[in-house]
C-alpha cells in the first residue's frame, strides 16, 4: 500500500479507499495498524468473529474497536449486541444500519470504518445506497469523527464509486 | 437418470457458469435467483442438492435452510467467517458443505459429484 492513511486522514475528514479483491485482507489490516484511537468498525463482508480473528492474527489490539456487523444476523442467531458488537439485521438494512451508525457517531469516535460500499449493492438498488452513502458523509462532518470507506475495484461498481467520490473528501485508488 | 442440482444466486454470472458447467458433467441444473425463489421452486423440484449463495437479498438465507427438510445444502459464500462459524454452520441438520468464493471451478464440480452422486 503506498498511501500513507494517516497523513490521508490528518488533511481529509472523510477517505474512500478502492482496492483490488486480491489485497483486501493485507490492506484492511495495514490501515487499522496505523489508526491511534477509538475505531468504530462497520462490517458488511465479514462475520464479527471472522474479523477478530484476523485482526488478532495480526497483532491488532481490538479492544478500541467496537464493530457493527450487518452479515452475522443474516447466517446464524445471533444476539442484538454483545461486547464489542453491536448486529444489525442485513446489509440490506439501511435505516437500521444509520441508526446503529448514528449511535456511535454521537459517542464521539476518532475513526469509523467502512468495510465496504461494494457489498450494499448486494442487497439494494444504485439510489438508495447513494442515499445512505450521502447522508452518512453529511452525518460524519458534523462529527469530529473521521471516515474511511472502503470499495473493491469492479467494473459493474464504476457508477456508484464516481457518485460516492463526489461525497467524501478524498479518493484514493490502491493497485496491486 | 440425470441427477439434479439447484444452484440458488442473486448473481447471474454465478448462476450461468455453474450451470453451464454442471451441466456439461451430465446433471440437471435449475437455478433460483434468492431464497423465495428457490422455496417457490422446490414445491415443484427435488434437486439432489442446492448450491446457495449465503448472501443475498429477500428472505435471510438462515431462515431459507430451516423450511428445506430433505434436500442436501451446501452454502457458496462470499461472507467471510471463522473456523468455529463454519463448523456452526456445517452442524445444521442438511448443511453438507461450505464453498468459500472465489472457488475452483475443478474444486467445485468434484465437491458436487461427492455431495450429488
Amino acid at each position: 500500500m503506498g498511501i500513507n492513511i494517516s497523513t490521508e486522514l490528518s488533511e481529509n475528514q472523510t477517505v474512500l479507499l478502492i482496492m483490488p479483491s486480491a489485497d483486501y485482507n493485507h490492506n484492511i489490516v495495514r490501515v487499522l495498524k496505523k489508526l491511534k484511537g477509538n475505531v468504530c468498525y462497520v462490517t458488511l463482508n465479514k462475520t464479527f468473529e471472522s474479523l477478530t480473528d484476523l485482526f488478532k492474527k495480526n497483532k491488532i489490539n481490538t479492544e478500541n474497536i467496537v464493530f457493527i456487523d450487518a452479515i452475522s444476523k443474516t447466517i446464524k442467531q445471533t444476539p442484538n449486541q454483545t461486547d464489542g458488537c453491536y448486529f444489525v439485521s442485513s446489509p440490506g438494512s439501511l435505516t437500521e444500519l444509520s441508526i446503529a451508525i448514528d449511535k456511535f457517531l454521537r459517542h464521539d469516535f476518532d475513526y469509523i470504518i467502512f468495510d465496504s460500499l461494494t457489498n450494499l449493492l448486494i442487497y439494494e438498488r444504485k439510489t438508495p445506497v447513494e442515499k445512505f452513502v450521502s447522508s452518512l458523509v453529511n452525518k460524519i462532518k458534523q462529527s469530529r469523527t473521521k471516515a474511511i470507506f472502503y470499495a473493491l475495484s469492479v467494473k459493474e461498481q464504476d457508477e456508484l464509486i464516481q457518485e460516492t467520490g463526489m461525497f467524501v473528501d478524498r479518493v484514493i485508488y490502491l493497485s496491486k | 437418470m440425470k441427477k439434479t442440482v439447484m444452484i440458488v444466486d442473486d448473481e447471474p454470472d454465478i448462476r450461468k457458469t455453474v450451470k453451464v458447467l454442471l451441466e456439461k458433467e451430465g446433471y440437471n441444473v435449475i437455478t433460483a435467483v434468492n431464497g423465495d425463489d428457490c422455496l417457490k421452486k422446490l414445491k415443484r423440484d427435488r434437486p439432489e442438492l442446492i448450491l446457495m449463495d449465503i448472501m443475498m437479498p429477500g428472505l435471510p438465507v438462515k431462515d431459507v435452510v430451516k423450511q428445506i427438510k430433505e434436500t442436501k445444502i451446501a452454502y457458496l459464500s462470499v461472507v467471510r467467517v471463522s473456523e468455529a462459524e463454519k463448523e456452526e454452520l456445517l452442524g445444521q441438520p442438511n448443511i453438507v458443505d461450505f464453498i468459500q468464493k472465489p472457488f475452483d471451478i475443478q474444486e467445485l464440480v468434484k465437491r458436487v459429484k461427492k455431495l450429488a452422486g
